[in-house]
C-alpha cells in the first residue's frame, strides 16, 4: 500500500490575484510584508521631512521658520511618525516576508488577519498626520507641543488635534497587537516538522520575543491614553492633582510601554545582523544559544527598568537605586550580543557587501549609543543630562544603528530574494557611506551640546551652540538626502538588474534560500522535514 | 507533497491530508496561560496604582489572543483520510466535532474540481457517486489540491 502525505494551510489566498484587489483584499504573507515595507518607506520619508525642518529651523540661533508650538508639534510628529509608522511597520513587513519562508510555513497563521492588521496602518497614519495638520485651520486649537512622550498636565490642555492622536496611537496598537498575535500563533504553531524551538532561525526568535514584549506593554499604553482622553473630556482627574490625581502615573504607564518600545524596535535587527553577520563572515552565529538566553534577558528586564527616563521625579532614593541597577545590568545581555557578533566575525572569511557594511557599523554605533546610555543610567549624572540634546544623540545613536541600519541591512540582505535581481553594490555603498557619514555628522556634535547644557525641544539656543549645530544641521541635509538614493536603488532593483539566484549570497543559509527567487506566489505548501 | 511508501499493492492506497502544526493542545494552553497570567500581574499593578483603565484592554487582549489560538489549533486539528482498495473509496474527516467516515463503490466514484462562488474562491474538491458528494483537502491550496484531484483520478 502506498501512503501519500500532504501537509498544509490556508485555503483562502490559492489564486495569484491582479490588480489593485490583489493589494486591498490580500492574505498573501509577502504581499501584505511588501505593504508593511512600502508604507514603512513612506512614513520614513515623510517624518525624514519633519526632521530636515527641525534642523533646518537649529540651523542657526532664533526663529527662522517656525514658531515654537510648530517646532514642538514636529517634534512630536517626527517621533510618532518614524516609530509607529517606520520603524515598526518596517520590521513588521520583514517579518511578514520571512517568517514563513524561514520557518517552512505556508502563510501565517491567521491570514485574514494579518490583513486587517495592515490597513488599520493608512488610517492611523491619517489620524496621526490630520493632528499635525488640524491646527492650522480655522478652529483647530493648538499644535501638541507635548513631544511624543504626551505628559499631562499639558498633553490635557492642547486641542483636539489630541484626540486626534490619541485615537492614531490605539488604531496603531491595534495594528500593533494583531500582527504580534498572528506572529506568536504563526511561530508557536506552524514551524516545519522537525524544528525544534532551539532549531528556530534567530530572526524568527527576536521576532518572537518582540511580539510577547508588543501584547505586554501596548494595553497599558492604549489605558493610558484612554485616561488622557478621559481627562480632557468627561471630568476624571486621573491626572490632576487638583483633582486628586497624579500626572506622573501618566508617565509611569507611559514609560512601562516606551521603554520596552526600545527593544521592541531593537530585536528585530537584531535578528537581521544574526544572518547577515554568519552569511558574510561564512561562519554560523557563535553562541547561538547564549543570543536566544540573552535576548530573554534583555526583554525581561527591560520590562522592569522603564522608571529611569524618570529619574526627576523625586522618586525614593530606594526606588531609583533599583531603577539605575536594573539598567546597568542590561549592558550584560546586550554586551553578550555584541560579543556573539564579533566572535562569529573572528577569523571569518569576511567580505563587504552592503547588509555586511550596516552590520560592522551597526556594531560600532550602538556599541557607541549603549555606552552612552549607561552614562545615563547613572542617576547622578543623569540629573544633568536630563532633557538635554545629550539624551538625543544617546537614542538615536541607539535607534539609527541598532533599528533602522539593522532594517536597511535587512532590506538589501533580502532584496534579492524578494525581487528576484541583485541590486547595484555600488550604489549600495555609496548610500552606506553618505548614510554612516551623515548619521555621525548630525549626531556625534549633539553630544557636546547636551554636555555644554543645551536643553532639548527647545525652538532656539544660545549663540555659544552655534557650530555645533551648523555642523549638525549640515549632517543632517546630508543624511536625510541620501535615503532618496535608498529610494532609486529599490526601485532599480524592483525594475531589473543581475538575476538574483536562488541562493542569492555565497553564504546564506536557512529555508528561506531553498525558494525561488523571487520565490513562487505560495511557497512551502508541503512543509520541510528539519534534520 | 511528502510521500510515504509503506506498502508494495498498487491496489490499495491511501491518502492522509492535514495541516502541519508543531505544538500539541496542552503545549498551546501553557503559552496562552504564561501570557495571561504575565498580562494579569501587569494590570493588577496599575490597578493599585488607579489605572483601572487598563483592565479592558488587557482583557480584550487576552479574548483576542486565546480566540486566535483556538482558531488556529482548530484547523490545524484536522485530518482527513481517503482509502483506496479493491472495491472501496474511503473517506475519514477528523475535526474538532468528530471524524465521519464515507465510503463509496470504487468503481463508480467521480473526483471533481468545482470552480469557487467567485474567482477569488479557491476550487473544491469534490469525491463522491450516486448523488452523494463530499469536499475533502478544504484546507489545502490549489496546486495541491489539483495535484491530489489527478492522483486519486490515476489511483481509481
Amino acid at each position: 500500500m502506498t501512503t501519500t502525505t500532504m501537509t498544509h494551510d490556508e485555503a483562502h489566498h490559492d489564486h495569484a490575484p491582479t490588480g489593485l484587489k490583489r493589494w486591498l483584499f490580500s492574505t498573501n504573507h509577502k504581499d501584505i510584508g511588501t505593504l508593511y515595507l512600502l508604507f514603512a518607506l513612506t512614513m520614513l520619508f515623510l517624518g525624514g521631512a519633519s526632521a530636515m525642518v527641525i534642523r533646518a529651523e537649529l540651523f542657526l540661533p532664533g526663529i527662522q521658520l517656525v514658531d515654537p508650538d510648530l517646532y514642538n508639534n514636529l517634534v512630536t510628529n517626527h517621533a510618532l511618525l518614524m516609530i509607529f509608522g517606520a520603524v515598526m511597520p518596517a520590521a513588521a513587513g520583514l517579518a511578514n516576508w520571512m517568517i514563513p519562508l524561514m520557518i517552512g510555513a505556508p502563510d501565517m497563521a491567521l491570514p485574514r488577519m494579518n490583513n486587517l492588521s495592515f490597513w488599520i496602518l493608512p488610517a492611523a497614519a491619517t489620524m496621526l498626520i490630520l493632528s499635525f495638520v488640524v491646527p492650522f485651520f480655522p478652529g483647530g486649537g493648538t499644535q501638541i507641543n507635548t513631544g511624543w512622550t504626551l505628559y499631562p498636565p499639558l498633553s490635557i490642555k492642547v486641542g483636539m488635534s489630541m484626540d486626534f492622536l490619541i485615537f492614531a496611537i490605539h488604531l496603531l496598537g491595534i495594528s500593533s497587537i494583531l500582527a504580534s498575535i498572528n506572529i506568536i500563533v504563526t511561530l508557536l504553531n506552524m514551524r516545519a516538522p522537525g524544528m525544534t524551538l532551539m532549531k528556530m532561525p534567530m530572526f524568527c526568535w527576536t521576532w518572537l520575543v518582540t511580539a510577547f514584549l508588543l501584547i505586554l506593554v501596548v494595553p497599558v499604553l492604549a489605558g493610558g491614553v484612554t485616561m488622557l482622553l478621559f481627562d480632557r473630556h468627561f471630568g476624571t482627574s486621573f491626572f490632576d492633582a487638583a483633582g486628586g490625581g497624579d500626572p506622573v502615573l501618566f508617565q509611569h504607564l507611559f514609560w512601562f510601554f516606551g521603554h520596552p518600545e526600545v527593544y521592541i524596535l531593537l530585536l528585530p535587527s537584531i535578528g537581521v545582523l544574526s544572518h547577515v553577520i554568519p552569511t558574510f563572515a561564512r561562519k554560523p552565529l557563535f553562541g547561538y544559544k547564549s543570543m536566544v538566553g540573552a535576548m530573554l534577558a534583555v526583554a525581561t528586564i527591560g520590562m522592569v527598568v522603564w522608571a529611569h527616563h524618570q529619574y526627576t521625579i523625586g522618586m525614593s532614593l530606594g526606588a531609583v537605586t533599583y531603577f539605575m541597577v536594573g539598567t546597568i545590568l542590561i549592558s550584560i545581555p546586550v554586551g553578550l550580543m555584541i560579543f556573539n557578533f564579533i566572535a562569529t566575525m573572528w577569523r571569518g572569511s569576511m567580505t563587504f557587501e552592503t547588509p555586511m557594511l550596516f552590520a560592522v557599523g551597526i556594531v560600532l554605533m550602538f556599541t557607541f549609543g549603549g555606552l552612552s546610555g549607561v552614562m545615563l543610567a547613572v542617576v547622578p549624572a543623569d540629573m544633568q543630562y536630563h532633557d538635554s540634546m545629550f539624551v538625543v544623540a544617546h537614542f538615536h545613536y541607539v535607534l539609527m544603528p541598532g533599528a533602522v541600519f539593522g532594517l536597511f541591512a535587512g532590506v538589501f540582505y533580502w532584496l534579492p530574494k524578494w525581487t528576484g535581481h541583485m541590486y547595484d553594490e555600488k550604489l549600495a555603498k555609496i548610500f552606506f557611506w553618505t548614510n554612516v557619514i551623515g548619521f555621525n555628522i548630525t549626531f556625534f556634535p549633539q553630544h557636546f551640546l547636551g554636555l555644554a547644557g543645551m536643553p532639548r525641544r527647545i525652538v532656539d539656543y544660545n549663540a555659544i551652540f552655534t557650530e555645533f549645530n551648523v555642523l549638525s544641521s549640515i549632517g543632517a541635509m546630508i543624511f536625510g538626502l541620501s535615503h532618496l538614493l535608498l529610494l532609486y536603488i529599490v526601485i532599480k532593483t524592483i525594475r531589473g538588474g543581475k538575476k538574483a539566484k536562488n541562493r542569492s549570497w555565497e553564504g546564506a543559509k536557512g529555508l528561506e534560500w531553498e525558494v525561488g527567487s523571487p520565490p513562487e506566489f505560495h511557497t512551502w505548501t508541503t512543509a520541510p522535514q528539519i534534520k | 507533497m511528502a510521500v510515504l511508501e509503506i506498502g508494495s499493492s498498487e491496489q490499495k492506497k491511501a491518502y492522509i491530508l492535514e495541516p502541519n502544526k508543531s505544538l500539541s493542545g496542552t503545549q498551546l494552553c501553557l503559552a496562552f496561560a504564561v501570557i495571561a497570567l504575565a498580562l494579569m500581574a501587569i494590570t493588577l499593578y496599575f490597578v493599585t496604582l488607579g489605572a483601572w483603565l487598563v483592565i479592558p484592554f488587557t482583557g480584550l487582549e487576552v479574548l483576542v489572543l486565546g480566540i486566535a489560538i483556538h482558531c488556529q489549533y482548530r484547523w490545524a486539528g484536522k485530518k482527513q483520510l481517503i482509502e483506496i482498495d479493491d472495491k472501496n473509496v474511503t473517506a475519514s474527516r477528523r475535526s474538532t466535532k468528530g471524524t465521519d467516515y464515507v465510503t463509496f463503490p470504487r468503481g463508480w466514484v467521480k473526483i471533481k474540481l468545482v470552480d469557487g462562488s467567485s474567482s477569488w474562491h479557491p476550487r473544491r474538491l469534490i469525491l463522491g457517486s450516486h448523488g452523494r458528494y463530499i469536499e475533502i483537502g478544504d484546507f489545502l491550496v490549489e496546486s495541491e489540491r489539483a495535484e491530489l484531484a489527478s492522483q486519486l483520478k490515476a489511483s481509481l
